[in-house]
Formats: C-alpha cells, sequence, structure tokens
C-alpha cells in the first residue's frame, strides 16, 4: 500500500518538525495542482514522510484506511470493497499521521427511504 | 516525590473521546503508553462488526460505513446497561471491556510483563454502581480483579499537581479544571493531614468541549463564504466535495490552535480552482466562543461557591488546567478573574500520570456510602463456567464493593473482585483479554427477550392491581396508534395542505447521522432509537410528514412519535433523562455529518424551555432560515415526541404535542378494583 519506501527517520522529532509536516500536507491538500502535490510529497519523503495510496476495487481495512464517505450499491460483491480514494495517508516508519481516507461500497439501508429526509433535514 | 515502586503500576484514563495509559516501572520511572500508531492516545469508540468488537483508531476508521454500529463514547453509556448497536442489543459493559483489553495488551507488550497494580480513573461525580460496572468492564477486559483499584479523575490530577508542588499545606484547596475534547468537569479538592485530598465539590457539563468550538468557527466560515463568496460555499457544499470539507475541518482546527498563540489565523478554503483566505482574529474567536467559555466560567464559580458552602475557606484556591481545551487563552483570561491559575504537564497526560502517584494506603476520595444495587442490578450469581453455554450468557458478576484508592472504609471487608473464569474465546491466564468476544452476539434475540420480559411485567402488575382500589389512567400499546395525528390536523398545524404520509412505522427510526456531540441526538431527532434503548420503552408508533419538495420555501417536515412504558415512573424517568441532556445541550452550536455524502449541517439550539412534564427547544440551522421545534411530554405512561421543521416554524411542534396528549388522555382506561 506504500507508495514508496521508507526514507531515514530524523532523530528528535519535535514539535515544530511536526507543525511543518502537518503544514506541508495541508498544503497538499489544498492544491489542486498536481505538480505541487509532487513537488510537496518529495519533499515530506525527503524528511520520511511518505505518502499511502490505496487503490479503488480493493477491500476496506478500517485497520489500514478511514472511511469517510459510503456508496450504495446492490452488488453484493462490492460490499465494504473500496470505491476511490479521497484523500492519501501519511506515515513515518511506523507511525501514522494520517490513514488514507476513502468511500466505501455498502448495502442499502433498510429504512433509507425515511432516514433520508431526517440524515439532511434542512434544504 | 516519585515513589521507588514496589512493582509495575499501569494507570488507565479511560476517557469520553480518547483513553490514555502510563505506568511506572520498577525503577520508579513513570512512562507514557503509546496506544495507537497515531499517538499516545487511543479513540475510546467501539464499532460493533459482527462477531467482532473493533476498537480504537479501527473502529474510528470503520465508522462511517455502518454509523448504526458505531458506538463514539461508551463511557457515556456505560449507565444504559445495554444500547443497540446494529439492530442487536449490547451490554456496555462489553465494549468498554473491549476497550480496556486493547489498552492492556498495548501496554503489556511495552512493559514487558504483566502490571502488578491497575489504576482505573473515573469522573468524581460517578456514583458507586457506575464505578463499578467500570471495575467489572476493566476485569473482563483483562485486568486482574485482585491488582484493579479506581481512583477519581480529579484526585488522579490534584496528585500530579501535588508531586509537582509537594510543600502544599494541610487544608491548602485546589481547583481542577479540566476542559476536553466533550466534556468540561470541575473538582475543588483540600490537601487532608495524611496528604491525601478530599474532594469538597465537584461537578461537570457533559457534551462542552473543543468540538464545540471547532463547531463555532465552522458556523463563522460557512457565515463569511455565505457574504463573500457564495460560488466557493455552493462549492464546499458540493455532495461530491468530501475531500473539501475534510481538509476544511483540518484548517478550523489548525486555527483554533494557532489562535492560542497568535493574534490572528488564517482560513485557507479551497475547492477545485476556487479558494478564499479568510482571516479569524483573536477577538472574534473570543466573541464566536464566549457563551460556551462563560457556560464553562459559571460551572467553575458554581463548584467553588458550593465548596465554601460545604466547608468555609479563606483562601482562594490555585485553578489547575487540564484538557486538551483549556490551553485557549480565553479560558485562562476568564478563569484568572477567579484566582490564580497553574498549568503543569502535558495536559492530554495529566490525569493517568496523577493516577500512578495516588498511593494505595491512603484514601484517595471519600468511601462511597453503601448503596444498594440498582433495580436490575447483577445478583449474587455462581461465576458461569467456560463452555458453549457461557459463551452465550452474558457474565454475571456479583455487585462488588468499589475498590477506591486505599481500601474500603475502616470496618468493612477489604475489596475483593470475583475472578472471572476465561470464556472459551477468550484463552487462559495472560491471553484472557479476547479482543473478540463472541458470547453476546445474540443477532435479534434481546428484542424478543425484552418483549417476553415486558409482557411478565404486565402481567404481574395485573395482578398485583386486582387488591388495590385504583390505579393511576395508563394506555395500552396497542392504542399507541391513536394518539398520532392525521395528515389533515397536521397540514392545519403546520398552516400548509403538501405535507404527505412519508413512512409510518411501530418501531422507532434512525436519523443514520455522526453528531459532534451525541449526548445531544435527543434533542435533534425526535423517536430516535439510539436515544430511547436502554430506557426500558415496551412499544412506539412513529410517522414521518414532509412536504414532495425539498428545496422550495414551501418545505415542511414533520415526525411525530408516541413511545409506552410499563410504568408511569419508567416514562418520567426518561422524561427526567432527557430534560438533563436537554438542558445541557441548550445554547450550543452542533455539527450533523451525513455519513453517506459527508454533508455537513450546523444547528444552533434555542430557547430551550422545561416546565412540568414539557420539554420544547429550537434548533436554528445556521446560514439558512431552515428551523425545527422539538416538543417532548410525558403524560402518564406515555412519552410523546415531535419536531416539526420548516422556514416559518413556531410552536407547531408543541401544538402537535398537546393535540397527542389530549388524544392519549381519552384514548386511557382508568382501572379499577
Amino acid at each position: 500500500m506504500a507508495e514508496s519506501s521508507p526514507a531515514a527517520v530524523p532523530s528528535g522529532l519535535d514539535r515544530r518538525f511536526e507543525i511543518a509536516v502537518d503544514g506541508l500536507i495541508g498544503a497538499y491538500d489544498l492544491s489542486a495542482n498536481a505538480a505541487v502535490q509532487t513537488h510537496i510529497a518529495q519533499v515530506l519523503a525527503r524528511v520520511g514522510v511518505e505518502r499511502v495510496v490505496v487503490q479503488s476495487g480493493v477491500p476496506f481495512d478500517p485497520s489500514l484506511c478511514e472511511a469517510v464517505s459510503t456508496v450504495v450499491t446492490e452488488d453484493p460483491a462490492r460490499f465494504q470493497h473500496v470505491v476511490e480514494m479521497v484523500r492519501p495517508g501519511w506515515r513515518q516508519t511506523d507511525a501514522v499521521l494520517r490513514s488514507p481516507q476513502v468511500s466505501v461500497w455498502v448495502a442499502a439501508p433498510a429504512d433509507s427511504d425515511s432516514a433520508g429526509a431526517r440524515v439532511n433535514g434542512g434544504d | 516525590m516519585a515513589r521507588l515502586a514496589d512493582g509495575i503500576a499501569l494507570a488507565i484514563d479511560f476517557g469520553t473521546s480518547n483513553t490514555a495509559a502510563a505506568f511506572r516501572d520498577r525503577n520508579g520511572l513513570v512512562q507514557e503508553v503509546r496506544l495507537s500508531t497515531a499517538g499516545s492516545l487511543m479513540p475510546s469508540g467501539v464499532f460493533y462488526r459482527g462477531a467482532q468488537l473493533l476498537v480504537g483508531r479501527t473502529a474510528l476508521q470503520a465508522a462511517f460505513t455502518a454509523p448504526e454500529a458505531f458506538e463514539p463514547s461508551p463511557k457515556r453509556r456505560l449507565s444504559d446497561r445495554e444500547i443497540f448497536l446494529a439492530g442487536d442489543m449490547i451490554e456496555v459493559t462489553d465494549l468498554v471491556a473491549a476497550v480496556f483489553g486493547e489498552v492492556l495488551d498495548r501496554a503489556i507488550h511495552v512493559m514487558g510483563s504483566e502490571p502488578d497494580s491497575v489504576v482505573v480513573t473515573h469522573p468524581e461525580q460517578w456514583s458507586a454502581p457506575l464505578q463499578h460496572l467500570l471495575a467489572e468492564s476493566a476485569i473482563a477486559g483483562g485486568v486482574s480483579a485482585s491488582r484493579l483499584r479506581l481512583v477519581s479523575e480529579a484526585q488522579a490530577a490534584a496528585w500530579f499537581y501535588a508531586n509537582s508542588a509537594p510543600d502544599m499545606d494541610v487544608g491548602a484547596r485546589l481547583t481542577v479544571f479540566d476542559f476536553g475534547g466533550g466534556t468540561c468537569d470541575v473538582a475543588v479538592l483540600e490537601r487532608q493531614p495524611d496528604r491525601s485530598f478530599l474532594v469538597v465539590a465537584n461537578d461537570g457539563l457533559n457534551g462542552l468541549g473543543g468540538q464545540d468550538l471547532d463547531a463555532r468557527i465552522q458556523s463563522w466560515v460557512r457565515q463569511q463564504l455565505s457574504a463573500s463568496d457564495p460560488g466557493l460555499l455552493a462549492e464546499v457544499n458540493n455532495p461530491s466535495a468530501i475531500g473539501t470539507r475534510l481538509t476544511l475541518n483540518d484548517r478550523i482546527r489548525d486555527a483554533k490552535e494557532a489562535l492560542s498563540e497568535a493574534t490572528s489565523a488564517s482560513v485557507v478554503v479551497a475547492a477545485g480552482s476556487y479558494n478564499h483566505v479568510l482571516q479569524l482574529t483573536r477577538g472574534e474567536f473570543d466573541e464566536l466562543i464566549s457563551a460556551d467559555i462563560a457556560r464553562a466560567v459559571d460551572l467553575t464559580k458554581r463548584v467553588m461557591a458550593d465548596a465554601d458552602r460545604r466547608r468555609p475557606s479563606t483562601q482562594t484556591p490555585r485553578i489547575y488546567l487540564t484538557g486538551g481545551s483549556s490551553h485557549i487563552p480565553l479560558v485562562h483570561a476568564r478563569l484568572a478573574e477567579l484566582g490564580p491559575l497553574g498549568v503543569l504537564g502535558d495536559p492530554k497526560t495529566v490525569v493517568v500520570e496523577g493516577a500512578l502517584y495516588t498511593p494505595r494506603e491512603a484514601p484517595a476520595s471519600p468511601p462511597a456510602p453503601p448503596s444498594p444495587p440498582p433495580p436490575g442490578w447483577p445478583t449474587a450469581a455462581p461465576v458461569p463456567a467456560s463452555g458453549p453455554a457461557a459463551a452465550q450468557t452474558p457474565l454475571r458478576r456479583p455487585p462488588a464493593p468499589l475498590a477506591v484508592t486505599g481500601g474500603p472504609p475502616a470496618g468493612s471487608r477489604p475489596p475483593e473482585y470475583v475472578a472471572l473464569a476465561p470464556s472459551p474465546e477468550q484463552g487462559p491466564a495472560a491471553g484472557g483479554r479476547g479482543k473478540v468476544r463472541k458470547r453476546w452476539v445474540i443477532a435479534g434475540g434481546g428484542v424478543i427477550g425484552a418483549a417476553i420480559v415486558t409482557v411478565t411485567v404486565l402481567v404481574a402488575t395485573g395482578a398485583f392491581n386486582e387488591h388495590k382500589p385504583s390505579v393511576p389512567p395508563s394506555l395500552s400499546p396497542d392504542k399507541l396508534s391513536s394518539l398520532l395525528l392525521s395528515t389533515s390536523e397536521i397540514n392545519s398545524v403546520m398552516q400548509t395542505s403538501h405535507l404527505v404520509l412519508k413512512s409510518t412505522n411501530n418501531s422507532l427510526s434512525s436519523a443514520g447521522t455522526v453528531l459532534s456531540d451525541d449526548s445531544c441526538r435527543g434533542l435533534i431527532y425526535a423517536g430516535e432509537l439510539k436515544v430511547y434503548s436502554g430506557s426500558g420503552y415496551t412499544a412506539a408508533d412513529d410517522q414521518i410528514l414532509e412536504t414532495p419538495t425539498t428545496n422550495a420555501s414551501d418545505h415542511y417536515f414533520v415526525e411525530q412519535t408516541a413511545v409506552s412504558y410499563p410504568t408511569a415512573d419508567a416514562a418520567h424517568n426518561f422524561f427526567n433523562t432527557s430534560s438533563d441532556a436537554w438542558k445541557s445541550c441548550a445554547g450550543k452550536s452542533l455539527t450533523a455529518t451525513n455519513p453517506r455524502t459527508r454533508d455537513q449541517f450546523t444547528w444552533m439550539i434555542q430557547n430551550f424551555h422545561t416546565q412540568d412534564t414539557t420539554l420544547q427547544v429550537l434548533t436554528q440551522q445556521v446560514g439558512e432560515s431552515w428551523a425545527c421545534q422539538h416538543a417532548l411530554r410525558a403524560v402518564s405512561n406515555v412519552i410523546v415526541d415531535v419536531q416539526a421543521c420548516s422556514h416559518s416554524v413556531s410552536n407547531q411542534a408543541d401544538e402537535i404535542a398537546g393535540k397527542m396528549v389530549a388524544n392519549a388522555t381519552s384514548a386511557m382506561t382508568t382501572k379499577s378494583g
């Protein structure tokens, strides 16, 4: 699942380093520019923070990625599989800074009609 | 004051949102236990998946796939004993046990051996039965009964500070102000001659914490965009822009943290090719959160005044701040008006590290008064033997005396928990902490069981009543549907003719949202299954009416629910519980997230009003004219629960509730002997 092999981990990771890493990940998220994102990912890799991606269609494993959305399907073969990655994850050796965030195929709930109105509440 | 240890001591702070652990090694060195790959804390939530209980970060990461299977705060639900998760009735102690089991596994991995003692913290105001359930859960999670003791969170924090200021005089007082992600707790403690601390007064607010402050900024961002960049706001609200909203939430948390140190912070909102930079100044932030902080300060004032009333004192106690939200400058400024402040240590680990300093010898809190087991409390049954029968039967343990630090009141027997035989899934000895506990999987059997019990109770009540001259009128569950108003009556009250019946059920409903504060779920939604589960209700009728067009100005929504209980007392118990919950939610803002689209709706809770057996509240959607009135009434053994929403709602929910109560009164029969 890791996109690249771990780089050397700097010793003495302190709060300022964490803030800088968080800031770069935030900039990656805010950017709609693939070139900028590639550059940020490369900089982070140099300080030992690697991007973690998930492919569409693999089984959803909550120990490795976070469901942030669901998509209803009637195909049981797709239940609990990844629709697509919403945001990549980030990790530093065995420390997970953020799990990849994904949308997941699920079965339609039995009471989807009545729940729908109450989910939104407003308009 | 670090004491040389007589063994390895483990402390576990089982929190509302997160759990922390720390241990003291044989050399007396205190270290935190890293409970997840993401950090020292572990989310306290539990996800129920078939025969498995997922805990910690894994549970949180699975939550959106089935919100109805996820309990974010088992600590808050412990008093409910049993809750519905994904349609099954689950004992809350099993959920808590799963959390303890995971913590113990990780701690043993770090410590290299089993702990010689384990101290578990709990809120100061928890009753003896609640403390007992916590202990029961810890034991079921694998903590050795003979090595377990409990200490209050306030006591633990006090010992942390005492350890940092060992010269505290006898009689000296300190106030512990604990402001976390979802709760705010305050306690005043006094140093005793034996160096322990007496809790003079304490209180807490459920549902006031950092999450509420995030919601305030979220509302502000949306209001700003609505005025200055509606195109971008539309992009943010686009159902498919899930990543955009996740990133916005991150930036809001960043801004909140930055404002603890800086006088202004940027909130960058970006969606596709649109972007906008909003500047939030410290002054604006203070204004946004002033009502929340005022509630926290009022709580502190009240507890300090209560302490002075109980044990008059001339000194102004120093206020020690702990909890992740306590570093906000406005909190410091407002609390400084009440007394000198003290901040020591990492606010997230003050309690768990302090717990390790609490002595075993001295009482850490006043001995809990002996209290009889609550109704339904497990009676002293034999410990189930392992085997197929035990695998499907909930473990029932005799109520053990509370193991507070320092032991029991003089003259009573020492605290002792009954050792448990491992269930077949749990395996022997050190492997006795089963992360997967299949024995409680009853898949709907719980509901059938509840129905049988209900019938038995009604029969027994009827037999008893033969010898009574009269009993209060009550409504038979089969007459519940007669309380509901017709569609034309509802249309008349709502002053429209467009409402149509959308669903009608002999059961309660589930909104399926994730709320920023789940303790307010009962206020936000009418007829919500999760709110009523565990309250002992016997039947329910629920109808949802809505106009076919939901995006026009003549959009109306009504939910009317009638719920029956075996007795009027049981219904009024539910009413009183709801009243307390609504009261603590009043004035807050709350974010509801649709797990499917990740859409978020922020609600301001206004106009809370309670009188006798009536509750009313108005929830206004931030940035919109859409609002809902929610009314809840108790009449004899029935709860009437109504929500009415429109762009011009006022008192319609209460009006509908009033008509339903009138229907109930006429449908009831007075039994007489």
